[in-house]
Order: C-alpha cells, then sequence, then structure tokens
C-alpha cells in the first residue's frame, strides 16, 4: 500500500465523520427530563472520580457496558447494571442509582409490617453494603447523593435534613467507611455520608446546617 | 515498498488538513496538544491517529463527552470494553408517552464504523513499519 491510497482511506474517513449525524435520539422526550438525568450522569462520574483518585477503589461497572439511570426511583434489582467497589481483590460495596432507602423510623417502629409510602425516600446516587436486594435499610447507606439541576430553595433544604434525619442520629463524630473523600469522620450514627450537588451556587447559602448533621453541598455547574 | 519518514509526515499533514477542512480544527488542536513523546514521523503520525480514534469514540456531544470520558477514566467494564454510554430507563408511563423504553447517551452508532475504519489503517501502517525495520541490512528505506 502507497501513501497514496493511506491518504485517500484517511481523508474518506475523517470526511464521513465530518458528515456524520450529531441529531440527539433523545430529541422526543422533554429537556426537562434529559437534562435533569445528564446533571446526574455527570455528578456520578465526578463521584466515581473522587473515590477512584482519593480513595483507591478500584470501579468495575457490572451487568452491562452502558450506565443505567431511572427515570423513576426503586429497590436494588441485583441484575441490573451497577458499579462494584473493590479494594485490592475483595468487593466491599456497590454503587446504585434512583434507589429508595428503607428509612431508619421504619426500622424502629415496623415489626410486622410492611413499609407504606413514607417509609423509604429516594436518593440519586447509593454507595451500599455489597450483595443487597430490594430497598436497602438506612444501615447499609455508606453515602447518599442528591443531585439537583434546579434553582436551590429553602424546600430542598428541607428535603435533604428530612433525608438525614431519616438516615442517622445526630452523635459525637463517627469514623465513615471512607479514609478521605467525601469525609473521614461525620456526627452521624450510623455514620452515611450524604451530599447535595447543585447547579444553582445558591445551594452554599443554605449549607450552614449541613456542617452539623454532616451534609456536604457542592455548587457544581454542568 | 515500506513508506518512508516523508510519507508518515505527508499522510499526518492530509490527515490535519481534512479535518480542518471538515471544521474538526478544534479536535486537531486537542489532540495536537496531547502529542508528546514521539521522535519519529512515523511516532507522530501513529499517535495522532490513536488519539483521534479515542477522540472519536467519545461522540461529539461536549456534555456526554466530558461524563463519558470521566466515567472511562474512573471505572472499568467486566468485559474489558470503554463504557459505552449511559442510558436513561423511562418509567412505564413515560415510556407509553414517548413511545420508547428508554433514551441512550452514546456516540452515535455509525462512529464505530469510521473508528474501526481508521484502526485498520492504523494496523497496517504499522505492519507496514515492521515490514520497513525488518529489511536485509543494505535495502533502501524508500
Amino acid at each position: 500500500m502507497n501513501a497514496r491510497n493511506f491518504k485517500k482511506r484517511i481523508e474518506k474517513a475523517i470526511r464521513r465523520y465530518s458528515t456524520a449525524t450529531t441529531s440527539r435520539a433523545y430529541s422526543l422526550v422533554p429537556h426537562s427530563l434529559t437534562a435533569g438525568k445528564l446533571y446526574e450522569a455527570h455528578v456520578l462520574s465526578l463521584v466515581l472520580e473522587r473515590l477512584s483518585r482519593d480513595e483507591h477503589f478500584r470501579i468495575v461497572l457490572v451487568n452491562s457496558n452502558f450506565v443505567f439511570l431511572k427515570s423513576a426511583p426503586g429497590p436494588i434489582n441485583p441484575g441490573y447494571p451497577h458499579f462494584d467497589l473493590f479494594r485490592g481483590s475483595s468487593k466491599i460495596a456497590e454503587i446504585w442509582t434512583d434507589i429508595e432507602f428503607l428509612t431508619l423510623s421504619f426500622a424502629q417502629t415496623s415489626t410486622h409490617r410492611s413499609p407504606t409510602l413514607g417509609d423509604y425516600h429516594e436518593l440519586d446516587i447509593v454507595v451500599v453494603d455489597p450483595g443487597l436486594a430490594g430497598r436497602p435499610s438506612h444501615n447499609q447507606i455508606w453515602l447518599g447523593v442528591e443531585c439537583k439541576n434546579t434553582g436551590y430553595n429553602k424546600g430542598l433544604l428541607k428535603e435533604i435534613l428530612g433525608v438525614r434525619r431519616e438516615l442517622s442520629l445526630l452523635q459525637d463524630p463517627q469514623p465513615t467507611r471512607f479514609s478521605n473523600w467525601p469525609r473521614a469522620s461525620v456526627r452521624a450514627q450510623p455514620p452515611s455520608c450524604l451530599l447535595v450537588y447543585s447547579t444553582d451556587s445558591a445551594a452554599l447559602q443554605y449549607a450552614s446546617p449541613g456542617q452539623l448533621f454532616g451534609i456536604d453541598f457542592f455548587h457544581e455547574p454542568i | 515498498m515500506p513508506l518512508s519518514d516523508s510519507d508518515h509526515t505527508d499522510i499526518l499533514e492530509t490527515l490535519r488538513k481534512t479535518m480542518r477542512e471538515g471544521g474538526l480544527g478544534a479536535t486537531d488542536e486537542r489532540i495536537m496538544s496531547e502529542m508528546r513523546g514521539t521522535e519519529t514521523p512515523f511516532g507522530d503520525l501513529a499517535l495522532y491517529l490513536k488519539l483521534l480514534i479515542s477522540d472519536l469514540s467519545l461522540g461529539s456531544d461536549a456534555q456526554v463527552r466530558s461524563v463519558l470520558r470521566r466515567l472511562r477514566e474512573a471505572s472499568e467494564t467486566e468485559t474489558g470494553t470503554p463504557i459505552q454510554g449511559f442510558r436513561v430507563e423511562l418509567s412505564p408511563e413515560e415510556s407509553r408517552r414517548y413511545r420508547t423504553e428508554f433514551v441512550d447517551f452514546s456516540p452515535p452508532p455509525e462512529l464505530n464504523a469510521i473508528i474501526e475504519d481508521l484502526r485498520t489503517i492504523l494496523e497496517e501502517l504499522y505492519g507496514d513499519r515492521e515490514g520497513r525495520t525488518n529489511r536485509e541490512p543494505g535495502e533502501r528505506e524508500t
């Protein structure tokens, strides 16, 4: 094969690329839905980056080569795509998206009854104990993340304070399951970490209660 | 006859010119800014093609590219292939309304064929290079 032939084939490939369709297959679905999920994927990628870089986890996507996000939250289905977290060769946790967890109040009052609507809440991203199925219990959650691609307001602050209340009780600082990121300790028992990512810089004006209750706020534009 | 250093330089120049003429000047600049550690025209051409293949595999949507690049850097898949994209599974109600069960955020499928073509070209260039370095002593280079 001579240089002229290589050049021709390269030119052909590049011209095909420059005219390849870039239309979005999701143009029929409302922008509000896709924008929210795109933001969730953005935050997920940031969380994975920190867990890989700062906590030295090896992170493996299982059951698919696509990351799955759900527009409606639900329980953990072990056959569904998710991420496994490894330290060395040991799998020690899993990352799931759009999961409902069973609340602390349900755990303390639920003998012999099934959960009702008020007994579980959604988290956009969770790190949980490995090998779970169904809704994880509040004490099986290592990290919960809420992603808000919207203006931040007091209602959202109250919502996250409610989630914190249903994850843990206020305690003296307890060691978390992480050595550095997002926190090595938190005033909560069980000692779960709770993060809020928002596209709205106003979220930081609501961050002060989080200093006591262990909620970390991030202004993260996309 | 194996390609010479000036052939490799010529092919790379043509490649870059085609990129710029095709509206891919920004991609060309990004790739050039990452070109380090090569000392031969062949090394430059091979690295440019490798970076171009990697860049194309992220697609052309800026937001999706950024997320996909970070996901790929931080994690791996069971099969060892890079993460292909992300998929939003719609609720039953939304599926009925929009007549689809999911929405994919991933590079356009037609890119795969283009990437395969470029990979084949790169492999052939390596094959040609091997023929050149394995030539008999005294044989002409070009």
